[in-house]
């Protein structure tokens, strides 16, 4: 703070002027125009969430065996799966066959190993080997949804199908699951445990988006074969995804069938979503 | 005309008035003495919080911070948030006060893109304070370019006082907010008039 003290003396005497320099201690903190200003700075930290939430998600079942018996599954429209991000993150989808191994007896997952580093025996159940009883599709769908340090969540409804398409609304009532810091994944299973017989691997299965919403597709392509490396999407809330099978000609399911055939004694498809955190 | 000789006294004469003191002229001298104090508002202590909800403050002379405990649930739903801020002032002369919200409202750095789908990317609040017991100075953020300065309000006279400001969260639940750290800054301004 400067002061100024000015000194002037009659016309006889010379002006004498002044200036005194000093700092007040009553003005520390005043800024050159005077004013005074105080800030206050406001934060808040909005954590990453994923959640997935079904809307109506129903199996279906549809397409035949190289021996002529129906068992693709699909997830028919209308319905899919939602799933909310807040933050960038990474989606796969693998398929997941396990196979009756005669050297094992057991079953053995032939899926890929999936982004998020699971095996995919996380998922597949081995059953019982049947003998030669007459075919029956037997499907349960389990959704399954897990963090780490929480209690999965676990739904699954069955029911026998035939050449007849049937639907089992599952996910739905589970209720939404949100994927919880530092690192969440979620999961959900179609799982075709019994007797399916003896059939070749040629489904393959699309994923693909309803375009309700004029999303692109999220993962659009088959998912035969190795898993599609997880891609790093923006934040969004995927409106709608679902999962269809589409058969094979019979050419191609007969050249299939010449290369590889095994007893099916589960199939699995999973949905990984995992938000970086 | 009688001519009178009067040379050596004459010379006697003078020489006796220039031994004698003699007031010929009286004159004064004045000083005007003049001191410039500026005009200065300054806040004179550490301020503090109170009322907080959902909020912690770290309160210090210049700058002080507010942390927002959980800024939303789980799944990314704001969460409401509250604090009172108290500073204590000087103006040595009249003043007016103003409250500006730099980023007009607390916003992520960077922000994450959103490709689908609603997602919030601001978070707003009301604040509104008073100099000294004054009409009240408030602005609603609104999450558009920044700054957002409220209203001047003037003190007429000089005074020593307090700067109190309320600050409330604008709840929006609509849809989720993006991951990420928001922050804004609101500046509490006292300038002389």
């Amino acid at each position: 703070m400067l002061v100024g003290l000015a000194f002037r003396g009659t016309r006889l005497m010379p002006t004498i002027g002044a200036a005194l320099a000093f700092h007040s201690p009553l003005c520390p903190a005043v800024a050159q125009s005077n004013g005074a200003s105080q800030e206050i700075r406001i934060q808040a930290t909005v954590p990453v969430f994923c959640t997935l939430r079904a809307t109506g998600a129903r199996l279906v079942i549809s397409g035949r065996t190289d021996k002529g018996e129906p068992v693709a599954l699909a997830v028919g429209s209308p319905g899919g799966i939602n799933v909310e991000c807040n933050t960038p993150y990474a989606m796969s989808l693998d398929r997941i066959t396990t196979l009756y191994s005669r050297n094992t007896r057991g079953g053995v997952a032939s899926a890929a190993v999936p982004a998020n580093g699971n095996a995919a025996a996380s998922v597949a159940q081995e059953l019982p080997q049947s003998d030669d009883r007459a075919f029956t599709v037997q499907v349960a769908l389990a959704s399954r949804f897990a963090t780490p340090g929480s209690a999965a969540v676990e739904q699954q409804c069955a029911f026998a199908g035939g050449d007849d398409d049937a639907g089992c609304d599952v996910i739905g009532s589970a209720g939404d699951v949100t994927l919880a810091p530092p690192r969440g994944r979620a999961q959900f299973a179609l799982v075709t445990p019994g007797d399916l017989d003896e059939r070749t691997i040629s489904d393959t299965v699309d994923l693909d988006e309803i375009a309700s919403a004029g999303s692109p597709a999220i993962l659009p392509g088959k998912l035969l074969g190795p898993m599609k490396p997880a891609l790093d999407k923006p934040a969004r809330e995927i409106t709608t995804a679902s999962l269809r099978t589409t058969p094979v000609s019979p050419d191609e399911a007969a050249r299939r069938a010449a290369v590889r055939r095994a007893k099916v004694i589960s199939e699995s498809l999973r949905l990984s979503v995992s938000g970086r955190f | 005309m009688k001519q009178v000789s009067i040379g050596w006294r004459t010379s006697a004469l003078l020489a006796g008035l220039a031994a004698v003191p003699v007031v010929a002229w009286a004159t004064d001298q004045n000083i005007d003495v003049t001191a410039n104090v500026p005009k200065f508002c300054q806040f004179t202590s550490v301020p503090g919080f109170s009322g907080t909800i959902n909020a912690t403050g770290v309160a210090a002379l210049g700058t002080s911070t507010v942390s927002v405990d959980a800024a939303s649930s789980s799944s990314g739903v704001m969460n409401d948030f509250a604090f009172t801020f108290t500073a204590n002032a000087t103006c040595n002369t009249p003043s007016k006060f103003h409250l500006t919200s730099l980023g007009n409202g607390l916003k992520p750095s960077p922000s994450p893109g959103i490709a689908s789908g609603t997602f919030l990317n601001h978070i707003n609040y009301q604040a509104s304070g008073k100099w000294n017991g004054g009409a009240a100075s408030a602005l609603t953020t609104t999450g558009g370019a920044g700054p957002l300065t409220s209203t001047d309000r003037l003190q007429a006279t000089a005074v020593a006082g307090q700067v109190i400001v309320d600050v409330t969260a604008v709840l929006n639940t609509t849809a989720p907010l993006l991951a990420g750290t928001y922050t804004d800054t609101l500046r509490l301004s006292l300038e002389p008039q």
